[in-house]
């Protein structure tokens, strides 16, 4: 179901000819969403790998979803919110589910969470389930923007490095340059790369992911990350619909926070009075646009550059 | 209301959703004969229709639908 230029389907069709396993595709014209669950069905598939946004658009289905033939069940390629996954595993009542983290540069997988029967033992920040700990071979460290470690519990960009990273971006010096340093580790020059994303690692070892590095933006000189502004809103939000902050500019070139709500217009006076109790004024979205269908990239990921466009600010009063 | 009627219904949420009108809907139109209708509209679409009629399909219809005839008979059969 993914793209072939995204690496995760390298693994979707790797791992099953390896165990002698049979592979079931879902073809490009298809609806994609109901297309696999007919695949589940019909072939009784026992492993999964899917992106989120699939259980996002099964979601008003699951009371009529029942697979206990699947086994496994893996995520990649997004923020997994645990409120999701707890009702999905009732559809895949006898399946481990899985959360799987790794940008394309470390390929393909760079670390697991097991997600637990019981969701609420997960480790979770603002919603969003643990991305695990990392693979034998590779290491993670949390930087500052000076890419010095930082400890636990405090937030910085992930850095990782292994035999799994590639030598480099293809005649792009200026890229690599910004992307890749060397440390040392135990003596050792060692090579990494900054993935961009903003995670901290908590006592136990897990690294949860908070954002994307440019998902953190300044609002009146305050820094602000963006994915605690959506879950203060879907914490109030009685809809299980997605919520996305982003922050929008005026004329005048200022930026503003803004919230893109997928689904049609509902009174959002409570959410916002909720927001006002949990989070600093300069957090509270100056903007708020619902949207039928959000715009997504090849890899499955809702596309903010669009949802940017949505929105036309004409002044900043 | 008979097929020719949902037909008629039909077309103007898929140019609502669609947001062109460059398009015929007959009982064997696909997703492939549609500019735009994909797996993301078509969600829209289903949603639309479910306000318009009033109705609510099952998870087994809407896998079930491979051209806008299976997506009339729905309708239809969720409509007695």
């Amino acid at each position: 179901m993914f793209e072939l230029t995204f690496d995760f389907s390298v693994v979707s069709f790797i791992f099953p000819l390896l165990a002698g396993a049979s592979i079931y595709t879902v073809p490009r014209n298809s609806i994609k969403y109901f297309y696999i669950y007919k695949l589940i069905q019909k072939h009784r598939l026992t492993v999964l790998s899917l992106v989120p946004s699939i259980i996002h658009y099964l979601r008003p289905y699951f009371s009529e979803i029942n697979a206990p033939q699947v086994r496994y069940c893996s995520f990649g390629g997004g923020a997994l919110y645990n409120d999701i996954v707890e009702d999905w595993a009732k559809c895949i009542p006898n399946s481990v589910i899985f959360n799987y983290y790794g940008p394309t540069e470390n390929t393909i997988y760079s670390s697991y969470y097991k997600i637990n029967k019981d969701c609420k033992l997960n480790t979770i920040h603002n919603g969003v389930i643990s991305i695990g700990k990392p693979l034998n071979n590779v290491t993670y460290i949390i930087v500052d923007d000076h890419n010095n470690e930082v400890a636990d519990f405090e937030s910085g960009e992930l850095a990782i490095s292994g035999g799994q990273l590639t030598p480099g971006y293809w005649k792009n010096d200026k890229k690599n340059k910004a992307s890749f340093f060397f440390k040392k580790i135990d003596y050792e020059l060692v090579r990494f790369y900054k993935t961009g994303d903003l995670c901290f690692k908590d006592n136990t070892g897990n690294y949860m992911f908070k954002g994307r590095i440019d998902f953190q933006v300044k609002i009146r000189g305050f820094r602000i990350e963006l994915s605690e502004v959506e879950f203060h809103a879907k914490t109030k939000c009685t809809k299980k619909v997605n919520v996305v902050a982003i922050d929008v500019f005026n004329i005048l070139g200022n930026a503003e926070l803004a919230l893109a709500i997928e689904s049609e217009v509902f009174d959002t006076n409570e959410i916002m009075e909720y927001m006002k109790t949990k989070i600093p004024d300069y957090m509270i979205p100056a903007h708020i646009k619902f949207i039928q269908e959000f715009p997504y990239n090849s890899n499955g990921k809702i596309d903010r550059n669009k949802l940017r466009t949505y929105f036309k600010i004409e002044n900043n009063d | 209301m008979t097929r020719d009627d949902i037909l008629k219904k039909i077309k103007p949420i898929f140019i609502k959703v669609l947001e062109h009108d460059n398009f015929e809907l007959t009982y064997t139109t696909t997703t492939e004969d549609v500019d735009g209708w994909g797996s993301l509209t078509h969600m829209v679409i289903i949603e639309e229709i479910e306000k318009d009629f009033d109705i609510n399909f099952k998870l087994l219809e809407l896998m079930g639908m491979d051209n806008i005839g299976d997506l009339i008979n729905s309708i239809k059969s969720n409509l007695s």
